[in-house]
């Protein structure tokens, strides 16, 4: 099945939408990550004061490192609906759509991200200064490589999004275990919340090679002029590509199965 | 005590329906929480210590923390740890027709035994390496100081819970996923030293975002970082929350009780 840009232009239109129509709780959501944020750079101040360079970064790296990851948080973590729709059963609804499964839950979720880009990214961005924290990319470089490595970081992360749906239909277990068991696992093993370089006993030089690294690490560090960007962009692109393969053939074996128990 | 036995057989139905059921909710519960636990303690062994705080203390820090969120799955798990939803949805019906007080409804029916121990029996292993190895003073009176700021600690979360919660008695809709945002704010924050921030966000976080108290204040105190003020600050801000939150909630269901509920969904509904 094809479907024209258009198409998909208008699913994140109408996603993009509801956030506007949204109630309150966006904004607890901010607070929430106002707040880490903010506990965050204090913890990174605390644990750099009278230290210089730790794995390869100064603070001012780390504090760009924490107030990027907290301003692409969605970026770096692509999540579709996915999930939510196998466990309503409206992922049924979705396959009559006239436009493929995978492409209208990333239009859907495109969509959404547009909303939170301008009430929270771009403003936290902006006030970055005031917090003591340089946005600014190491060079002009480093800020294309950026936008390059966050754009196959999206790709790594909803192809995993997708397998996880697909485990949910394998497991058949109630969704909410599965989201929260990889809610916290994720965060970590993907250097959203700690940059891999800092974890101790080379924890990160592992977890580096993990198709989890692929959605944080990989484009921070790009942007931080953090080694050399080629190789990391050959590691997210391999992972894109292989996951993307994988998730595929995984949801076409997912499907009779799961329509099998009514959606 | 016969509807905590009720339920309790219940918890366990539901946990052993199948083998994978309950390796998946164990586990799934356990791994929620122990991604962001494990960076604290990396990030402590690679700076030996956060904040002045050591290892050990931090592993107590940590398990204080898991075992509060124990607690309250212990009797507050489903959807009355996310009371927003109930009321949002028009279900509190459901609990208001049963012939016994309010109250014992949500003081019961949410007790799951098997769900909390997968984060209690870790949260006090965590507890109890530090006491074993003598990073924690062990006086007479410690277990029941311990018992205590637990209960008080498990106090403020829960109040916090239902003071959110309230707000779904105006705007049922807006209001429907309030509860489980707050309490998510405070357990994804009670996880840090607040020895680290500065003394604007110190007190905010120890008053209107009452997190300070589900962890950082009460260990202080325990481990004999602070005197006791931190534990008596711990027991006032668990009366203080409890008390707003009691009246909030009352207000709300009074005028429940004039208006009824503007909307009735079966969503989730659990029991």
């Amino acid at each position: 099945m094809r479907a024209s840009f258009r198409q998909y232009r208008a699913t994140a239109a109408l996603a993009g939408s509801l956030g506007f129509g949204e109630n309150a709780l966006v904004l607890f959501g901010y607070v929430l990550r106002i707040l880490q944020v903010l506990l965050l750079l204090s913890l990174w101040r605390a644990l750099f004061a009278d230290r210089g360079e730790v794995g390869g970064l100064q603070l001012s790296d780390v504090l760009t490192y924490t107030l990027l990851s907290t301003a692409f948080a969605a970026q770096l973590d692509a999540r579709t609906n996915l999930d939510q729709a196998i466990w309503e059963g409206t992922v049924v609804r979705r396959l009559l759509r006239p436009v493929p499964l995978f492409g209208d839950f990333v239009a859907e979720m495109s969509g959404r991200w547009l909303f939170g880009l301008l009430s929270f990214t771009a403003p936290l961005l902006l006030l970055a200064p005031l917090l003591g924290v340089s946005v600014l990319p190491r060079s002009l470089e480093a800020g294309a490589f950026f936008v390059v490595s966050l754009l196959l970081a999206i790709a790594v992360g909803t192809a995993l999004d997708f397998l996880f749906g697909s485990l949910i239909v394998w497991l058949d277990q109630s969704l909410w275990a599965v989201y929260y068991a990889r809610l916290g696992v994720v965060v970590v093993l993907s250097g959203a919340l700690v940059p891999l370089p800092l974890l101790p006993w080379g924890i990160g030089t592992v977890l580096s090679w993990l198709p989890f690294a692929s959605m944080a690490s990989a484009p921070l560090l790009i942007f931080l002029g953090q080694g050399d960007p080629l190789p990391l962009l050959a590691g997210q692109a391999f992972w894109a590509v292989f996951l993307w393969w994988a998730a595929v053939r995984v949801w076409r074996l997912s499907l009779p199965r799961m329509v099998a128990y009514g959606g | 005590m016969a509807l905590w036995g009720t339920y309790a057989r219940m918890n366990l139905v539901l946990l052993m329906r199948s083998k994978q059921q309950f390796v998946t909710y164990i586990v799934g519960d356990l791994l929620a929480r122990a991604g962001t636990i494990a960076a604290v303690l990396l990030l402590a062994e690679r700076f030996e210590g956060i904040g002045g705080w050591s290892q050990a203390e931090l592993m107590f820090l940590l398990g204080y923390g898991l075992m509060v969120s124990g607690v309250e799955m212990l009797f507050f798990s489903y959807n009355v740890s996310a009371i927003s939803r109930r009321i949002g949805r028009g279900q509190l019906d459901h609990s208001l027709l049963q012939p016994q007080p309010l109250w014992v409804t949500f003081v019961t029916e949410g007790f799951a035994p098997l769900d909390a121990l997968a984060l209690m029996l870790p949260a006090a292993l965590m507890m109890g390496v530090p006491v074993l190895g003598g990073a924690v003073a062990l006086t007479p009176s410690f277990p029941l100081l311990l018992a205590g700021s637990l209960v008080a600690s498990t106090v403020v979360l829960v109040a916090f819970n239902f003071l959110f919660g309230a707000v779904a008695f105006w705007a049922p809709q807006g209001a429907e996923e309030l509860s489980p945002a707050a309490t998510g704010l405070l357990q994804s924050l009670k996880i840090f030293p607040l020895d680290i921030a500065g003394p604007a966000l110190r007190t905010l976080l120890t008053s209107v975002v009452p997190a300070g108290f589900l962890a950082w204040m009460p260990a202080t105190a325990l481990l004999g970082r602070s005197g006791p003020s931190a534990l008596a600050a711990t027991f006032v801000a668990a009366a203080a929350v409890a008390t707003i939150a009691t009246f909030t909630f009352q207000k709300g269901l009074t005028r429940y009780g004039k208006t009824g509920s503007q909307r009735y969904s079966e969503f989730g509904h659990r029991r």
